[in-house]
């Protein structure tokens, strides 16, 4: 355990190495460059996170642990990395658009979402309940104030301030709960934890509610049922490219750590938390799905959409077999895809003084953009599920471990489920192609923004018609839980 | 060790202890309060407990004083000087106190504290070769935390430019 610090490792720490490196010199950039030379920033922040993906596939085989095994590089956290860096990069792209409309400061806001993403891959790499910690931390810190970026608006302040005040008790009850399991095993390590439970040591009763708090505290974060009241608030009042980012990065950071808590170190005692997370799964997909269908702002309702994917992904942890693991790994990928689509839609459209927030604003896109209607269409597709799109495909996946394992009541909600959220995917459906055209669309010219859209979709397809390479890269990252 | 240092010490810390509930000005009782503060950290070095002087320092006289002379500065200190310092509690705030010290002084005479059996535990040396060998990676970590947050802060509290 000793020389945790070797030169060696920051090697491997490469990829976390770049995006710090890029955030660092953004800052340091930033007040040295007249106004009109700004959009170099932006430049910058796309090659880091260039770089970062580099040396992640440079790093792609690699399987051990660092820093005196408080931190882990493996096929696990490398997908997770990649999945991180993907969308750090659509949002970047979709970005530009967004803050030239806005006028934003590009400096931190660049650098601030580098650092999110950063303390996402710690999240996932972590070994060690205080490098997850930390990780989630920096993440959570930077997301408060990308949250209340745009300082002029109250709704961005209002769930700026509600994001930061709940997500400040969150980290206490975390914290509350590793100090709880540290009291019991004398070690937050993880590998350490899971040896004292294979051998059978006797559970005591705060080791329990250690665990239950940091279920609570994650389940706050992924934006569980009975913990979601703040995801729709803080997307309303954020920058779309932010809540796409948000929506996205936080939620499958915070399920990286979850599933190496609880499929890992907590392993010996799954059987007694598969019931709890099967309930948590039915209701927290239930309640996204049924709160979604009466909105009208389109933000709002991805909000609550995400919710639900929230409690679709969670029946990968309820399952626990390797079949359910790699259905919520593909999930994860077609979560990123078609969410990060459906926020960057919003930007496509927003003018000056138009914000194309609500599902209204879309009436009768298909008729003067059919492309960007089509675009659109290929998310709605994924995000409800329906074949061929990415989305379909990782449904099946989850919920045939559902049913491969038996639990045939939650595979029979979340099919319930994937019902009722046609019905208002399909609202915005409706108002694209079968509307009048209401008042004139305007889509952005930015051509990174119309770039990543049609990459974004076009992947959707892909990962939707030829699953195979994705199906086995995902397959080796959840082999650590065999 | 002779006794002497120890009362100077404690003298101190009891004089500006009630130098910190005795003031006028806020200010003035808040700077007393870290003079308190620095006593008892240094009568926990008397004790041989280092780690707690260091804590003490750090949370009490660093971070927290820090924090109430912030409040301090945003509050009409002027104003505050108007309110009498003395109101009709004080025999309640007095038996109350005097419960405690009794308190305390019975639990002495009985001599029920615990004695730390033992070696003395270098335990700020043992931390300092915890914190940069086996928990070296968290440490650094907790470093780009406060750059995030220092960054964060800068961009809630910054007015926005003319554009």
């Amino acid at each position: 355990m000793s020389n945790a610090l070797m030169l060696q490792d920051l090697f491997f720490f490469l990829p976390e190495t770049c995006l710090l490196v890029t955030g660092v010199i953004l800052l340091l950039l930033d007040p040295f460059l007249p106004k009109e030379k700004k959009s170099f920033l932006g430049g910058i922040s796309v090659m880091g996170i260039l770089a970062s993906a580099l040396a992640t596939l440079c790093l792609w085989k690699e399987n051990a642990p660092l820093f005196g095994h408080l931190y882990r590089l493996d096929p696990y956290a490398l997908f997770f990395k990649l999945i991180f860096l993907g969308t750090t990069l659509f949002t970047f792209l979709v970005s530009f658009r967004y803050l030239s409309l806005t006028r934003l400061p590009q400096g931190e806001y660049f650098a601030l979402i580098l650092f999110a993403t950063t303390g996402m891959m710690v999240m996932a790499a972590g070994m060690d309940l205080l490098s997850i910690y930390l990780g989630l931390e920096v993440m959570a810190i930077s997301s408060y104030a990308l949250v209340g970026f745009l300082k002029k608006e109250r709704a961005s302040l209002e769930g700026a301030l509600k994001y930061f005040l709940l997500g400040a008790f969150n980290s206490g009850i975390i914290l509350y709960g590793i100090a709880l399991l540290y009291g019991t095993w004398g070690t937050t390590h993880l590998s350490e934890i899971l040896n004292g439970l294979s051998r059978g040591e006797a559970t005591s009763k705060m080791f329990l509610v250690g665990v239950a708090m940091l279920i609570a505290g994650f389940a706050f974060k992924i934006a569980a049922f009975p913990f979601h009241m703040w995801a729709p608030d803080v997307y309303e009042g954020s920058p779309p490219p932010v809540a796409g980012f948000i929506s996205v990065g936080s939620k499958a950071a915070s399920f990286a750590a979850l599933l190496r808590l609880f499929l890992f170190a907590f392993k010996p005692l799954f059987a007694e938390w598969q019931g709890f997370f099967v309930f948590l799964a039915m209701m927290t997909m239930t309640v996204g799905n049924l709160l979604a269908i009466s909105q009208v702002d389109l933000k709002r309702m991805l909000a609550y959409s995400s919710i639900a994917h929230a409690g679709y992904l969670l029946i990968g942890l309820a399952v626990g077999t390797p079949f359910g693991i790699s259905g919520m790994l593909f999930y994860f990928v077609a979560y990123a895809l078609m969410n990060l689509g459906a926020f960057a839609m919003i930007v496509l459209l927003a003018q000056e003084n138009f914000r194309a927030e609500s599902i209204e604003d879309f009436k009768g896109l298909a008729k003067a953009h059919p492309v960007w209607a089509l675009c659109f269409l290929i998310f709605l597709l994924s995000l409800a599920g329906i074949p061929p799109s990415a989305g379909f495909i990782g449904k099946f996946y989850l919920f045939a471990g559902a049913v491969q394992s038996g639990l045939y009541g939650l595979a029979l909600v979340a099919v319930l489920n994937s019902v009722v959220a046609l019905s208002y995917y399909f609202r915005i459906v409706r108002n694209m192609y079968m509307m009048e055209e209401r008042s004139s669309l305007a889509p952005s010219r930015s051509w990174t923004l119309r770039l990543s859209l049609i990459l974004l979709a076009f992947f959707t397809l892909l990962a939707g018609l030829y699953p195979v390479p994705l199906l086995e890269t995902v397959r080796q990252a959840g082999a650590l839980f065999l | 060790m002779t006794l002497l240092p120890l009362l100077v010490v404690f003298g101190l810390g009891t004089l500006s202890a009630i130098l910190t509930i005795s003031r006028r000005n806020p200010l003035h009782s808040a700077f007393y309060l870290i003079l308190t503060l620095l006593s008892v950290a240094t009568s926990f070095l008397f004790l041989k407990a280092d780690f707690l002087a260091m804590v003490q320092v750090i949370l009490y006289a660093g971070a927290i004083m820090v924090l109430i002379i912030f409040v301090l500065l945003l509050t009409a200190v002027e104003e505050v000087k108007k309110i009498p310092l003395f109101h009709r509690q004080t025999p309640l705030a007095l038996l109350i106190s005097g419960g405690l010290i009794a308190e305390i002084v019975y639990t002495l005479l009985q001599r029920r504290i615990l004695a730390v059996e033992g070696p003395p535990v270098h335990s700020m040396e043992a931390l300092g070769k915890m914190l940069f060998k086996e928990y070296g990676f968290p440490f650094e970590l907790a470093s780009i935390l406060l750059l995030v947050s220092l960054v964060a802060t800068v961009v809630i509290a910054k007015k926005e430019g003319p554009s």
